[in-house]
């Protein structure tokens, strides 16, 4: 069993993050630490601005499950904005488009994993392992 | 004088015959047989000058002209033989050395039973000799004239027979006289109506008819005896005697064709002018209106009698009045004026907008002496003109604006369309997350419930399942097509053999559990998107996949063919099939050849096919029979020569 794994959601529906954190409650070492509705609010969380100031009510998150679709600030603005930051935790794309160009763009702007939206229990199976081996890598670093 | 009388009786007779014998006007001469006179009455002292007692008893050759001695021979052999001559015709001399004409009648003088001389009468008929040559004078005159006359002239006598045509006649007739000599006068003169083709009278019949001189009709026409026509003009007259007894009729006739091909000219000429719609007006040198057609009545509205004789300056605006000038130094000079568009002036003080043609009217002897005219009133022309070309540069004018209308119309258009196309991305891409949600959560409950649930409540949930499947399959090619028509890639070199592959491979989760053989040929590297050429082949494939279902082998080969004069891919199953009049439907978006039961499907794969092969510049088409397997065969434009294949 990989060790503890810090996860900060990031996406504006709120049943996406119900499904996803449903599916996460079946990995016993992985913690979902926040959920941020936006881009804006994901920025804020992980520079530590405002309310987020306090690591021990808000963690660093080992990984970011993150939507690109999103209101105010998108996923893309997020990896953007991430760019060359040290420390900077995984960032999983978990996005409803299929679209090559999307997966080019995100490779590109550093993102460590593309992953289609699909909720069916294979597809979530899936994910799962997939996050699974995101976060021992980063264990290992 | 062979009776005879009582003595006193006989004297008194004898002394009667002297006295008429002496006053009788004719030369009474006795001779003998031996030409001897013997009697010389006072009738023959006058006619031949010698007086009796000159020449009773000298011979009767005194008289008789020295080269006629042999007649007077010859005469007294006749007597002699008892003959008598009557009014013979011949010349003597009288004393003074003169001839005269005279006629005798010679009768033998019997005396006792016996021929013992000649009687004499002789008449002096050189007076009547001297008329008679008159006459033969005058005739000859006569007939040299009527030869030599330029008419045609025939003579009738009072029946209307031809006596006589002098050479003129003879030549348009056609007829000699001796032919017709004769004949009625309707033999030689055979005239008709130059219109009516009827015959017409012939004027010497009525001439003999009413004794009067009668003119002929006009628009004659004589055919000859070979059918030439002459239009004729003539008169015929009777000949009277002095007496009044009509003797004949004389005809005379001249070929008047080409003075009636003139007239005839002219007065079609002068038609022309009447009827003529443009105004046609003439004018002497000094501007002067010396005729004016209806057509310039018309035109200018002054009647011809109100114009004739005054200048022509009346139909010119005082402002051009120097274009006339110019005009009647050119025509001086012989030169015409070729439509001359200008403004004239009419009675009611109109302008009306004219094209005038000017040329000089030129006397026999080549003098100019005045111009013609011609007026065309071009109002009408002119506006209509001015109207063209308003209506061509409205036209103009509004073909611009069309297009301008066009151009902001396709830009409209365009951006239309790719909002349009963006909507559907969109649509399509968030109708997509709330599905995907969906199959989480109703996948979640079944997996919550697990198999304590229901036999019912299972089923409920499993159709909820499949049918959120189905949907969401639908969105994603509904996705996938808007996306064919909303990229526009760019082309690079794309490896067929190599797209095959891939589909292939994507398809894999549908081959399993299946027998399949792929046959699958060499393919060249074509010029195209490759993301859209590796979905069109999927789709392909997967439809291949999904009709040979049935079949315990699948059977599906891909391979390049020509076809439609260009390099086509095709993709064979031996499938299911469809019938050949259904292919128009199969590329059409959620138009379906099968239920939904039967094979699963939402009738947009091959739309999507279609729509990247159109993209491509190509065409797609099928081949299939009902359970005799389809073929799908496509070109993808642009690589219509086969390129090298790959190895």
């Amino acid at each position: 069993m990989p060790d503890q794994c810090n996860v900060l959601l990031v996406d504006d529906s709120e049943d996406d993050v119900y499904l996803l954190k449903r599916a996460l409650a079946h990995q016993p070492n992985m913690r979902v630490v926040a959920w941020a509705e936006d881009g804006s609010v994901a920025i804020d969380y992980l520079s530590g601005a405002g309310p987020y100031a306090d690591r021990k009510q808000h963690p660093w998150p080992d990984l970011m499950v993150l939507d690109l679709k999103m209101p105010r600030r998108d996923g893309y603005q997020v990896l953007e904005w991430l760019r060359g930051k040290s420390p900077r935790p995984k960032v999983a794309v978990f996005t409803a488009s299929d679209l090559e160009q999307d997966k080019t763009r995100v490779s590109q702007l550093g993102a460590d994993l593309y992953q289609h939206k699909a909720f069916q229990a294979a597809a979530l199976d899936q994910f799962m392992n997939r996050l699974q081996a995101l976060c021992g890598t980063s264990t290992a670093s | 004088m062979k009776s005879k009388l009582p003595t006193d009786t006989a004297a008194t007779a004898n002394n009667l015959l002297a006295a008429i014998i002496d006053s009788t006007d004719d030369a009474i001469i006795s001779k003998n047989l031996d030409g001897t006179i013997t009697s010389w009455n006072q009738a023959a002292e006058r006619i031949f000058g010698y007086a009796a007692s000159e020449v009773v008893g000298g011979p009767i050759s005194i008289i008789i002209p020295p080269e006629k001695g042999a007649e007077e021979l010859d005469i007294l052999q006749r007597i002699s033989r008892g003959e008598r001559i009557e009014h013979y015709q011949t010349s003597r001399v009288r004393k003074d050395g003169t001839r005269i004409d005279v006629s005798v009648t010679i009768s033998p003088l019997v005396h006792e039973g016996r021929i013992v001389g000649a009687s004499k009468v002789a008449r002096d008929i050189t007076d009547q000799k001297r008329a008679e040559r008159e006459i033969q004078k005058h005739r000859a005159r006569l007939e040299v004239t009527l030869r030599s006359i330029g008419d045609a002239v025939i003579v009738t006598n009072p029946n209307g027979a031809v006596e006589y045509m002098n050479p003129v006649a003879e030549s348009l007739t056609g007829w000699k006289v001796a032919d017709v000599c004769g004949h009625p006068l309707e033999a030689a003169f055979n005239i008709v109506n130059q219109t009516t083709r009827r015959r017409v009278e012939n004027p010497a019949a009525r001439a003999l008819e009413q004794g009067t001189v009668v003119g002929l009709a006009n628009h004659t026409v004589l055919i000859a005896k070979d059918g030439v026509e002459y239009a004729i003009d003539d008169s015929a007259s009777p000949i009277e005697s002095d007496d009044g007894e009509i003797l004949g009729a004389i005809l005379v006739f001249r070929d008047v064709s080409a003075a009636r091909a003139g007239d005839d000219f002219r007065a079609r000429l002068a038609a022309i002018v009447q009827s003529s719609d443009d105004a046609i007006v003439s004018k002497d040198l000094n501007g002067r209106i010396t005729s004016w057609n209806p057509g310039a009545v018309k035109l200018f509205g002054y009647p011809a009698d109100e114009v004739i004789g005054r200048p022509i300056s009346i139909v010119i605006p005082p402002d051009r009045l120097a274009e006339e000038t110019a005009i009647l130094e050119k025509l001086r000079r012989g030169e015409r004026i070729d439509h001359f568009e200008t403004v004239r002036i009419t009675k009611d003080r109109r302008k009306v907008e004219v094209s005038l043609t000017v040329s000089p009217i030129v006397d026999s002897e080549g003098h100019v002496i005045g111009a013609s005219k011609i007026a065309r009133d071009i109002t009408d022309r002119k506006r209509i003109d001015r109207e063209l070309a308003d209506a061509r540069l409205r036209l103009k004018k509004h073909s611009e604006d069309l297009e301008k209308t066009v151009d902001e119309r396709t830009v409209e258009l365009q951006s239309a369309y790719r909002e349009l196309e963006t909507f559907t991305y969109s649509v399509a891409h968030d109708l997509r997350a709330p599905i995907r949600r969906m199959q989480g959560l109703v996948g979640g409950l079944r997996q919550e419930l697990g198999p304590g649930l229901a036999r019912d409540p299972a089923e409920l949930l499993q159709r909820t399942i499949s049918s959120l499947d189905r949907m969401d399959k639908l969105v994603a090619d509904l996705l996938r097509l808007a996306q064919v028509g909303k990229n526009v890639g760019t082309f690079e070199s794309v490896s067929m053999d190599q797209m095959v592959r891939q589909a292939i491979a994507e398809l894999q989760s549908q081959t399993e559990g299946r027998k399949i053989q792929w046959q699958v040929g060499r393919l060249p590297t074509v010029h195209g998107d490759p993301g859209l050429i590796r979905q069109a082949l999927i789709n392909l494939l997967s439809n291949a996949l999904k009709y040979t279902q049935p079949r315990a082998e699948a059977k599906i080969e891909v391979d390049q063919t020509t076809a439609r004069g260009a390099l086509a891919f095709f993709v064979r199953d031996n499938g299911v099939g469809f019938k050949m009049e259904d292919t128009a439907r199969l590329f059409t978006p959620f138009s379906r050849l099968h239920g939904e039961r039967q094979f699963e499907g939402n009738g947009v794969g091959l739309a999507i096919v279609e729509r990247i092969v159109r993209k491509h510049g190509g065409q797609i088409w099928a081949e299939a029979q009902p359970d005799g397997g389809a073929t799908f065969f496509f070109t993808l434009g642009g690589n219509s020569n086969p390129e090298k294949v790959d190895s």
